[in-house]
């Protein structure tokens, strides 16, 4: 693995996320590549919990509470404020999760993406509502276990493609990462910082307490995730230039499954259905990618 | 409270960190950083530390990589030909791929820096004291080598023309003459004396007490030369069990007429006692076995009772005694039930239940190859003259080989037997108890590490010499497929170029090269990155334990610890 040069760390130890998580990684490579000259602002959610609890805060960075759902249109306020005060160099980062960004959050940040304000929104997926009990969200994927999906009716809709729903906005950068990429994700973000416009960065962040899998498996199965294509690693430029960033030969999704004891329940009909999704999606990827790279060249 | 922020609505700040939260104190499993043995180098028959030298290698220091193989290899270009490479038979790569080129690795270091000889980097204990090695065979330049590297004055006594190390067979083996004479010429050019042509009475005991503190008798010269120097004061009634049978043809059998100690392997032992008694011996075998044990030999051990012969279960012999200058006995430990069956290993283990001391006038070790008998130096109290045999192994004679399999082995044993020598040597000298030799044992296979028990005297830093990292227990995520660079004609071997490609395919089994996975990958921030070494530091106020560095190290240099 290519070495990454130490930088400053923005964020505190001694936070009350549970061991082995993913989302913490994402938010301090996040803020490593940021740097100091940035304002979170976050909505309920994980985030908002591990963020720490009054008067103790994880961030060396202001952090901006607020409302659930409106990560988006807070941000936008807050850059926009800056920009009167003159402040114009500073970065402002919205940080939600899935539930914050797939369901409640959708409204103000559609309407953020459409008004093109010049904010980085990354959504940290963990594919559920895990800081109140691991409830499903349309993040979701097909088959999962959740408390609102039990064994006995899994989750029976695909995951929601967040990407192609901001794709639709047209908006000048969208990524997808996984926190077991760091060089790939300090990558993205480096280049969404050097972007003017609202730009979506998408983490998958492996989740040891909603997704019933030991600790240290965390950084595997984020790695597991790309390799199977289950969530697949991209860049879409201005709405409609795809590029993928596949990371190494293609692995059977069954192994990423069968690792997770939110997949118990899954039959082998079910394996290979989701197989055929995952194919489909990646297929549709590819082909998306092969007609930007002609109409580019 | 200024004009501006009277601005701001009322709102509650945190400005505390959380750092004081001592998460720490979820953890029940502790990831400890520490290196671990890689498998090549257990088994390399001398213990040199492989990754560190293939670490250098990769990064094109060759002059340095040749420095390290020297600390455990003194003959670094003989190796490099013939060695039997038991260290790529066991690389963890190979299960990944194909084995990392550590042989060929070996030979280019050693052309490209043959000038590049270390001298005596430490003395240590009193370099007054003398040692003389008699015949300059391979096993008699390595003790050499390493008693001149401990500090000591030595002097090679060659009763030929000179050096039987020359004998080796170069005709028809991968041996090249000019790496060997410039292996031979650097073990020389570290300031050892040789003498060749030395007449046997130079040699004799008499003699050799006059000048020297210890002596080490080499493999090549224990069977004629030694027998001239036995002839003097008569103190080593030591035999082989081919000797014994020799002697008992050749109608010589007068040592064996009285009480003889007869040691080694089981079955061999009670062959050849049973041979002793029948000239009229009184042998008693030394078994460190139990008959409970030894089931399978039930009949051979009543045959052998009815016959005469005694039998002393449970005693492992450690060391020859003797009184006046002659063989008294044999020292033995009593051993406790099933120690010796379960370690496999040789020599002594923890908890013996006490010792006693055989008497004998003769001593026959049946199969030294497998006994438990470290011929131990005999301390001739008297004059404080060391006499050092080497182990005897029937097939490590080197004026007998022939096959290039058998070479290969028969050499790279006689080095690993001369370092062996050389340690052992030292302890007795410096009156320590010779087990100390086990703590520089590199794994479980048998090798010593020079380095370690240099570096062991005062405490410092040792390499890891235990706790052999696993093909499990890397992580293949962080490896892309190799194939092994084929040198384009053997001869030749690699160039340098394919030399740094070649030992960058090495994993590095073990030791931390500073990569920062589990600093990248450290959710709580717990793993922080020495920043002049590039080490990681565990910061264990905050780690949760979560395991994630352990599973990620590509190299199994992190282990988790129940607490």
């Amino acid at each position: 693995m290519a070495k990454v040069r130490v930088k400053e760390e923005l964020v505190y130890p001694g936070s009350f996320a549970c061991p082995g998580c993913g989302l913490m990684m994402a938010f301090r490579h996040v803020l490593r590549v940021l740097g100091r000259n940035t304002a979170v602002v976050t909505t309920a959610g994980c985030g908002s919990v591990v963020a720490g609890s009054y008067p103790q805060t994880i961030s060396k960075v202001p952090f901006f509470h607020c409302s659930f759902g409106t990560a988006a249109s807070t941000a936008a306020g807050l850059k926009a404020g800056y920009d009167m005060m003159g402040k114009r160099s500073i970065n402002v980062l919205a940080w939600a999760g899935d539930g914050g960004t797939f369901d409640i959050g959708l409204q103000s940040l559609s309407g953020a993406a459409e008004r093109n304000e010049d904010i980085i929104y990354v959504c940290y997926d963990n594919e559920a509502y895990m800081n109140t009990g691991v409830q499903r969200s349309s993040g979701t994927p097909m088959g999962a276990w959740t408390t609102t999906t039990p064994r006995e009716s899994l989750e029976d809709r695909p995951k929601k493609k967040m990407a192609a729903i901001m794709a639709a906005h047209e908006i000048p950068y969208i990524a997808t990462a996984s926190v077991s990429y760091p060089e790939d994700l300090d990558r993205k973000i480096r280049k969404a910082k050097g972007i003017k416009g609202f730009r979506f960065i998408h983490i998958i962040v492996p989740c040891p307490t909603g997704w019933l899998y030991p600790a240290s498996e965390t950084v595997r199965l984020g790695r597991e995730a790309v390799l199977s294509r289950i969530f697949p690693l991209f860049e879409i430029m201005a709405g409609k230039k795809y590029r993928l960033s596949p990371m190494g030969a293609k692995t059977p999704v069954r192994e990423y499954l069968v690792s997770q004891g939110r997949f118990k329940g899954l039959s082998e009909k079910d394996i290979s259905l989701i197989q055929e999704k995952v194919d489909e999606y990646w297929s549709e990827l590819e082909e998306l990618a092969a007609r930007s790279r002609e109409s580019h060249s | 409270m200024s004009a501006k922020e009277s601005i701001a609505p009322p709102m509650a700040a945190a400005k505390m960190p959380a750092s004081p939260n001592k998460t720490g104190a979820w953890r029940f499993e502790r990831p400890i950083l520490e290196d671990r043995l890689a498998p090549c180098s257990e088994a390399c028959p001398l213990g040199e530390n492989i990754p560190a030298i293939m670490s250098l290698n990769s990064r094109g220091a060759f002059k340095e990589a040749y420095g390290e193989i020297r600390k455990e290899n003194p003959f670094p270009g003989i190796c490099g030909k013939i060695c039997f490479h038991p260290c790529e038979r066991v690389c963890n790569r190979g299960r990944f791929d194909e084995p990392v080129s550590i042989q060929e690795l070996e030979f280019l270091v050693t052309v490209l820096s043959r000038d590049g000889v270390s001298g005596i980097e430490e003395r240590h204990g009193p370099s007054l004291q003398r040692v003389a090695v008699i015949g300059g065979d391979i096993a008699g330049l390595s003790c050499a080598y390493f008693l001149r590297l401990l500090g000591y004055t030595v002097t090679i006594l060659e009763p030929g023309a000179r050096l039987r190390v020359f004998d080796l067979p170069t005709k028809g083996s991968d041996l090249n003459t000019k790496y060997l004479e410039s292996d031979v010429k650097s073990v020389l050019d570290i300031g050892i004396d040789l003498r060749i042509r030395t007449t046997p009475e130079a040699i004799y005991y008499h003699q050799l007490v006059k000048e020297f503190q210890a002596v080490y008798v080499s493999p090549g010269a224990v069977d004629s030369e030694a027998r001239e120097f036995l002839k003097g004061p008569d103190v080593y009634s030591v035999y082989n069990a081919i000797e014994v049978e020799r002697m008992i043809r050749d109608g010589n059998p007068l040592p064996l007429r009285g009480k003889v100690a007869v040691t080694g392997s089981a079955r061999e032992a009670l062959k050849t006692a049973m041979s002793v008694k029948a000239i009229g011996g009184e042998p008693v075998v030394l078994v460190p076995f139990f008959p409970d044990d030894l089931e399978h030999m039930a009949e051979d051990l009543e045959d052998a009772e009815r016959k005469g012969v005694s039998l002393k279960f449970g005693s492992a012999p450690f060391a020859l005694s003797e009184r006046d200058g002659r063989i008294s006995g044999l020292a033995c430990f009593k051993a406790g039930k099933g120690r010796f069956l379960e370690a496999k290993r040789r020599g002594p283990e923890s908890e013996q239940t006490g010792s006693f001391e055989q008497r004998a006038e003769a001593v026959i070790i049946a199969s030294p190859e497998k006994t438990g008998v470290n011929l131990m130096p005999p301390i001739l109290q008297e004059t404080g003259l060391v006499v050092v045999f080497p182990d005897r192994f029937p097939r490590a004679r080197s004026r007998k080989l022939g096959k290039e399999k058998d070479l290969s082995r028969a050499v790279v044993r006689h080095m690993s037997e001369g370092k062996q020598a050389a340690l052992s040597l030292d302890l007795c000298l410096r009156k320590r108890p010779f087990e100390e030799i086990y703590s520089v044992a590199v794994g479980r296979l048998g090798a010593l590490s020079f380095e370690a028990y240099k570096m062991n005297h005062p405490h410092r830093y040792q390499r890891p010499l235990g706790n052999v990292v696993r093909a499990a227990d890397l992580n293949p995520a962080y490896f892309k497929k190799a194939p092994r660079i084929k040198p384009s004609s053997p001869e030749n071997g690699l160039t340098r170029r394919q030399g740094v490609l070649s030992a960058r395919r090495c994993f590095q089994c073990g030791r931390c090269n500073s990569c920062q996975t589990c600093y990248q990958y450290c959710p709580d921030l717990a793993i922080s990155v020495e920043p002049e070494t590039g080490r990681p530091e565990i910061d264990y106020d905050h780690c949760k334990g979560c395991g994630i560095c352990f599973k990620e190290c590509p190299r199994g240099a992190i282990s988790l610890q129940r607490e």
